[in-house]
């Protein structure tokens, strides 16, 4: 009888054990999802009793604000289709998005343990949340904006140096003002342009030749010698059987030359030589494969690995042709970090968290991500950049006086119609101040349609800077 | 001003974390008396080789009989020579008469001697000295009988802050903790059975009290009548019972009571909360199945006991089971059969998953026979399936464990209860600051995800912890006592308390589907509450009884003296 009382005991032990450990799941885990669950009310109890911090751009113009008027609060957004991708929307029926989903819990001043924040956890009285200082330039937003409004696609800028975002831009966009947003709300959200989604982080698009700055890189890191060996190119192409195309014979090139005229063929030879098992893993190098660390959500970089194990499938991607994926945050990351000696940082988007009171409360500092190449590898894939600006390379229309402009244009074929119009660039070319990334979609060639946009983003940017 | 706020929200969590840690000293200086040991020193046989040593344990026989525990092979020794004997914390050296006589630090051992660290026994050619490592016996025990008070006291000057409590409930809290912290030191000084599993029935309670107030002051009130009425029951119980055998030969009649109160409800019950298992008496309702689970597994426990020798024995064979024979199978069936029938009627799904485990669990214990286990899991199985076909509402509960955020309406009291208690992260919102309006049924089987939004995961693993080693503690009262209906006594109900705690923080969680019946002595409720202090008040006379046991145990022919 005792030994099966013991063994009972151990029984509900163990089931004990099992409880405490998923309590410790539930919270650890779930607790953070469900917190902003759309089901769960009490954040929009506490709402009802603190003023929601405001959204500022990096020089403090206001972008969004909640407006005590009488007894009500009002979220106003100053510039709702030029920043509606990074405030995301904020409302009772539909739920929070972007920062204000991300940073609900310090615009509601509930995080942290100072008075203020827990005053407003406990709701002792009416307080006010935490302000958030974007890194956000104001003026390159509005100019990109514009830019990039009468298209579809999306712009990122970003400062190289510490990956601070300095203007991030989708087109189509939307109001985020509740009004505007309850009574479009169905419109859009089956628009099948999809305005409600942010193309500059989470749309995944074939990157078309500007690929062909990361074959470079992987390239080169592979070959020390690659930058003055020559290939003789053909105009075409021919691997197991098929061919591939390129526009025209570009006769004997190396890299840097490869690079300006954008050669096809001498980058599906280099992937081979490169070889699957270098390539994915000069990729993953890169970044492919991961999560990019954001202040929004971020589309995940696949990479497929499969598609890259056969000749045909490697050649094409080494071109970026293939089954290859990027957005376009990301490819200013990689443009960005090539100039930056081969170091990726961290982008952000928030530069400080402010109380109420306008004291800072947290400060983001620069954040170290990954090193993707060796500094003399970006330095000599930065010099073939430098010639694709220079008359006679594929993006002139990006060129600027006085400043030396890096770049790489693409033009990304797809399934639905004309090629993406691609353009990656940053400058000054020693050591950037500021990468740009361009992507216009269904824009034909990314030299004509795109490469003018980043010209003017960068001219802006750095007028500013300096 | 805020910091004062500040503590007084997290005051009760800190007292949680404080208890668990003066139970843990305790519990590390308990150890200590179990180390105590008997060592030869001089050896008059080959047998018995110098340095062996027997634990003292509670205590033990010394002579040349085989039932001594200290064998002693001399032929100047008596059969049973002496003995040593643990009370109030001191162990104690008898001579039993005999012929020889016993030296004692070389004196003759007339009176019982209180036996030192290093004393000495001398007996025919043997020496042997005892090795009793310092008693730290805790003076810091007192302690733990003020936590009921003190976790009253934090609790309800947060609730007079928010001005939850007028100055009458507060006199009325008052009540109940001075009872509550009488009880617990009254158990602690007279050092008998299991006082600790008082003092954590204490906690429970006065966490309940705190956190059915915060809820709703109306009920709170309720439930503080109750607790006075819970404690005044289990003080009843020990003046009363003289002997928790004497329940042995009422079986049959708690058996009797069991059926009709199921009847009863069946008849004339009425429906809350989608059971139909509330009788109604004037204004004053109860619930009877509350009751019929004490009175069950006193039942069992008897029935068992007489008949635990023939249900071991299989004779009828099923298949590959050998079952035992009809005339005793049958009542047990029969009668726990219909009591699982009219629960199933009164669509009181919880209770009777709970009574068929119990049921389960003392049969197995009982028996020892795995087969049953296995017989009674195949039998859920079936029965299961059968509800889930029968009852429309088993197949939306099941449906809502699969997938509670499929349908966020349906599921919205066990989605909130999610919410709840993730929200609360590590250390809770603070008492008072949660949103117990959200969830319906918070104070009663909801209780669990309020405490773990306000106490945090902290909160709940401490709960967690009290629930478990208040099993803990029944099951070694099981353990300890030495005869089989007080065993099975004490094993039935912990396994209620163990069972109803598992079955429902695991559907408040959504762990297992969830069916609701009241987390013991914390959710609002009066029968339960009464019936668990009655369960409670059974569970320590059987641990008071059974030390009175081992006396007579050791020394058959002898009375207990008195020290």
């Amino acid at each position: 009888m005792r030994q099966a009382v013991k063994k009972f005991l151990i029984f509900i032990g163990a089931c004990f054990i099992i409880y405490a450990g998923y309590l410790i799941y539930l919270v650890i885990v779930q607790g953070p999802v469900l917190s902003t669950h759309g089901a769960n009310p009490r954040p929009w109890i506490i709402e009802s009793r603190v003023v929601r911090g405001g959204i500022y751009a990096r020089n403090g113009e206001k972008i969004v604000e909640s407006v005590v008027e009488g007894d009500k609060v009002n979220r106003k957004y100053y510039y709702p289709q030029q920043y509606a991708h990074l405030t995301g929307y904020h409302s009772r029926r539909l739920g929070k998005t972007g920062l204000e989903n991300a940073y609900d819990q310090e615009l509601l001043g509930i995080k942290g343990s100072s008075k203020r924040n827990l005053e407003a956890r406990w709701g002792i009285k009416r307080t006010e949340g935490d302000n958030i200082y974007l890194t956000i330039d104001h003026d390159l937003q509005m100019k990109a904006w514009e830019l990039l409004s009468p298209y579809k696609g999306a712009v990122v800028v970003l400062d190289p140096r510490n990956g601070e975002i300095l203007a991030m831009v989708s087109s189509p966009s939307f109001d985020p003002n509740k009004n505007n947003l309850d009574e479009n709300w169905d419109q859009l959200r089956e628009d099948d342009d999809h305005p409600l989604l942010s193309r500059s982080c989470q749309g995944l698009y074939p990157p078309g030749s500007i690929m062909k700055i990361v074959t470079a890189a992987v390239g080169l890191d592979r070959f020390p010698q690659l930058g003055s060996e020559y290939f003789d190119c053909q105009g075409q192409l021919t691997i197991e059987g098929r061919v591939l195309p390129d526009l025209r014979a570009h006769g004997s090139v190396n890299l840097e030359r490869a690079l300006a005229k954008s050669c096809n063929s001498y980058f599906a030879n280099l992937g081979l030589e490169i070889g699957s098992e270098d390539y994915i893993n000069g990729l993953q190098d890169f970044g492919w494969g991961e999560k990019i660390p954001f202040d929004l959500p971020t589309a995940r970089i696949p990479l497929e690995q499969e598609s890259l194990q056969n000749a045909n499938g490697l050649a094409e991607s080494a071109m970026g042709q293939g089954e290859i994926l990027i957005s376009p945050m990301f490819m200013a990351m990689v443009t960005g970090s090539i100039g930056n000696n081969g170091v990726m940082m961290n982008p952000c988007l928030v530069k400080e968290i402010r109380s109420p009171e306008d004291n800072v409360i947290r400060n983001q500092d620069p954040r170290f991500l990954r090193v993707v190449a060796e500094p003399e590898v970006a330095g000599q894939v930065q010099e073939g950049m430098l010639s694709v600006v220079q008359p006679g390379g594929t993006g002139t229309a990006a060129s600027l006086p006085g400043i030396e402009v890096v770049g790489k244009t693409g033009s990304a074929e797809n399934p639905a119609g004309r090629t993406h119009a691609w353009f990656v660039a940053s400058a000054p070319a020693h050591l950037p101040e500021v990468a740009v990334s361009v992507i216009i979609e269904h824009g034909g060639q990314g030299g004509t349609t795109a490469a003018p946009i980043a010209r003017e983003l960068i001219k802006l940017a750095l007028s500013r800077e300096g | 001003m805020i910091w004062l706020v500040l503590t007084l929200k997290y005051l009760i969590l800190l007292l949680l974390c404080l208890f668990v840690l003066v139970v843990f000293i305790n519990s590390r200086s308990g150890i200590k008396d179990k180390n105590a040991a008997l060592i030869v020193q001089r050896s008059g046989s080959a047998a018995v080789p110098v340095g062996k040593r027997w634990d003292l344990g509670k205590g033990l026989l010394l002579g040349r009989g085989s039932d001594c525990t200290v064998n002693i092979p001399d032929p100047y020794v008596s059969s049973r020579h002496a003995r040593i004997l643990l009370q109030n914390g001191r162990y104690y050296v008898t001579d039993l008469g005999s012929t020889n006589g016993t030296l004692f630090e070389e004196h003759p051992l007339i009176t019982p001697q209180i036996l030192h660290n290093g004393s000495k026994l001398r007996i025919g050619e043997f020496t042997l000295s005892a090795e009793i490592p310092r008693q730290t016996k805790a003076d810091s025990s007192f302690l733990l009988a003020l936590f009921p008070g003190l976790i009253l006291a934090a609790g309800s000057l947060e609730l007079y802050r928010e001005q939850l409590l007028g100055s009458q409930e507060i006199a009325l809290l008052a009540v109940a903790a001075v009872l509550m912290v009488v009880s617990s030191i009254i158990v602690e000084y007279r050092a008998k059975g299991q006082p600790l599993i008082i003092h954590l029935m204490g906690v429970l309670t006065a966490l309940g009290l705190i956190f059915i107030f915060r809820v709703d002051p109306y009920y709170g009130v309720r439930q503080a009548y109750w607790a006075l009425a819970g404690y005044t029951i289990i003080w009843l119980a020990q003046i009363f019972l003289t002997e928790y055998k004497r329940l042995l030969d009422y079986k049959y009649i708690f058996m009797v009571l069991s059926i009709v109160f199921l009847v009863f409800t069946i008849l004339f019950g009425v429906e809350a909360g989608g059971a139909r298992s509330w009788l109604s008496l004037g204004s004053f309702r109860f619930q009877p199945s509350e009751f019929v689970k004490i009175f069950m597994v006193i039942f069992l426990a008897g029935y068992l006991e007489e008949n635990k020798d023939i249900l071991r024995v299989g004779t009828l064979r099923l298949g590959r089971f050998y079952l035992p024979d009809w005339p005793y199978l049958g009542p047990l069936l029969v009668v726990c059969g219909l009591a699982l029938l009219l629960l199933v009627f009164q669509k009181d799904l919880g209770m009777a998953l709970l009574f068929f485990a119990i049921f389960l669990v003392m049969v197995y214990v009982a028996t020892e026979r795995p087969s049953f286990l296995l017989l009674g899991l195949g039998l859920f199985s079936v029965g299961a399936v059968l509800m889930f076909f029968i009852f429309p509402h088993v197949q939306t509960r099941m449906m809502i464990y699969l997938d509670p955020w499929e349908q966020v309406d349906s599921s919205y009291q066990i989605v909130q209860s999610l919410f709840a208690i993730s929200g609360g992260g590590i250390f809770g919102q603070g008492l008072g600051s949660g949103f117990p309006d959200l969830i319906p049924a918070v104070h009663t089987d909801f209780i669990f995800s309020l405490i773990g939004e306000e106490l945090g995961l902290l909160g709940l693993l401490v709960i967690l912890g009290i629930y478990l080693l208040l099993v803990w503690k029944g099951l070694e009262i099981a353990l300890n006592t030495p005869d089989g209906f007080g065993c099975l006594l004490a094993c039935g109900f912990s396994a209620i308390l163990a069972l109803q705690t598992l079955i429902i923080i695991g559907g408040v969680t959504n762990l297992i589907p969830l069916t609701g019946i009241p987390l013991p002595l914390l959710s609002y409720g009066g029968s339960s509450f009464i019936s668990n202090c009655f369960l409670m008040g059974i569970l320590y006379k059987v641990s008071v009884d059974s030390e009175k046991e081992v006396d007579e145990w050791i020394v058959p022919e002898e009375s207990v003296m008195d020290h």
